[in-house]
């Protein structure tokens, strides 16, 4: 008797953990509420957190670089095709490698992540994902999110500017989730492949990151919200790409670029 | 030694008084009332049950065996739920996500994954508890044996199995 009560004790154990670990992973987690926040707002709140950035960081500005982002805006933009954003890069000095996405399509580029690029296109393939962000609507939402979308209005009537560097702070240092940065990858790699710029230079700079950092570091969860480095590497490299592509280098001085840091 | 070695024969319906059979009922009846009113503090119910089961245990063999089956099958839902509400009160206080997306385990879940994963387990596992006992309930009421997995033979091992007699203390003369 004793026998068949830890055998049916086994099995009651067994069941639950199984039945746990099942619905854990079918993900049930429900989806948080998207908020519908206009662009126009989006792009009002965009200004003044861009105005926020700026306003802690230096702005490099040498022809060299701004023609070099043009370049590879310009390019990476035609491929994106009609959008409703206005987008403006920025560079600043900032030895940390790092980029990032404000609200409206405000791009800031570390000289960090200049320097760690190898090519151009490695930087293109970091600005795909950051516009990524910004199309798929993943920096609003993700600011709805932490902050609630009556603060964020909130800033639009009054401007208060403790609260407006407060969620300035938010979109530099906060991550995106996995799905996101997941979507984001995809849509990198969409766009370079259609600005003739082969998606696999999306691994080529995650791989830069993870032997420089070894993997996983804290102050690059704009790119890696988490520990998945590998994975996403794997994706980017199994990423089918058609047998005719036929990728055009960006015509960039980018030793010259570096110089110019 | 076998099973009639071992434990006392289970009652049949027909030598089970009405009184008995209402009063096994109660064990699972007075849960539901129990459950409501402790469901902020999912120990109360707990409480009741243990007190139900050891002012009712020493009337017969089967008010026992259906209090304890009871009793004992309410403890891992008490569980769970106090686990869900503890769980639930630090992510509110301790300023958390119910959509946490730090990660459990590498590349398995996220802990909100895991959070949500809980919840359902427990609700399913309240709704089965529910269940089970409604059909002990009608079973009881009718003077019938039902032994729920695990509960069942815990409860009937526990109320069934013969003691040994303690013989009684005698004084002894002095050596």
């Amino acid at each position: 008797m004793i026998q068949k009560i830890y055998k049916e004790l086994l099995i009651v154990i067994g069941v639950f953990l199984l039945v746990w670990v099942g619905i854990t992973l079918l993900r049930p987690v429900p989806e948080a509420p998207e908020i519908a926040v206009s662009v126009e707002t989006e792009m009002e709140l965009g200004d003044l957190l861009a105005k926020e950035v700026l306003d802690n960081y230096t702005v490099i500005n040498s022809d060299t670089i701004n023609d070099a982002i043009y370049k590879i805006k310009h390019k990476l933009l035609s491929a994106v095709g009609p959008t409703v954003y206005d987008y403006s890069f920025y560079v600043v000095k900032e030895e940390q490698v790092n980029a990032f996405a404000t609200l409206g399509g405000h791009i800031f580029i570390f000289s960090g992540m200049i320097e760690m690029a190898a090519e151009p296109e490695e930087l293109a393939a970091v600005l795909a994902h950051e516009i990524g962000h910004v199309e798929e609507r993943h920096v609003v939402n993700k600011l709805v999110k932490e902050i609630g979308v009556t603060v964020l209005f909130s800033v639009l009537s009054g401007g208060d500017p403790v609260l407006v560097s407060e969620i300035a702070r938010a979109t530099v240092s906060s991550a995106f989730d996995r799905s996101q940065e997941s979507e984001a990858d995809q849509f990198a790699m969409n766009t370079l492949e259609k600005a003739r710029i082969s998606p696999r230079y999306v691994a080529s700079i995650f791989r830069r990151i993870k032997e420089k950092y070894g993997g996983y570091d804290e102050r690059l969860e704009f790119l890696m919200s988490h520990p998945n480095l590998n994975k996403r590497i794997k994706e980017s490299l199994e990423y089918p790409v058609d047998e005719s592509f036929n990728p055009i280098d960006l015509e960039i001085d980018w030793e010259a670029v570096k110089r110019n840091l | 030694m076998t099973n009639e070695e071992l434990y006392h024969p289970v009652e049949q319906p027909d030598d089970i008084p009405t009184r008995d059979r209402e009063d096994a009922m109660g064990a699972y009846l007075m849960m539901f009332a129990a459950l409501a009113a402790g469901l902020p503090l999912p120990i109360i119910n707990l409480i009741a049950a243990l007190i139900y089961y050891f002012t009712n245990r020493a009337k017969s063999r089967f008010i026992e065996f259906h209090s304890l089956q009871s009793l004992y099958s309410q403890i891992p839902t008490t569980i769970l739920n106090a686990g869900l509400v503890f769980w639930t009160l630090k992510i509110l206080f301790q300023d958390g996500s119910f959509l946490s997306d730090e990660s459990f385990a590498s590349d398995f879940a996220t802990v909100g994954d895991v959070y949500w994963g809980y919840i359902y387990v427990v609700v399913a596992a309240n709704l089965i508890y529910v269940i089970f006992s409604i059909v002990g309930a009608v079973y009881a009421r009718k003077g019938r044996m039902y032994y729920f997995i695990f509960f069942g033979k815990l409860a009937y091992h526990f109320a069934y199995k013969k003691r040994e007699e303690s013989k009684p203390f005698r004084n002894q003369p002095p050596a």
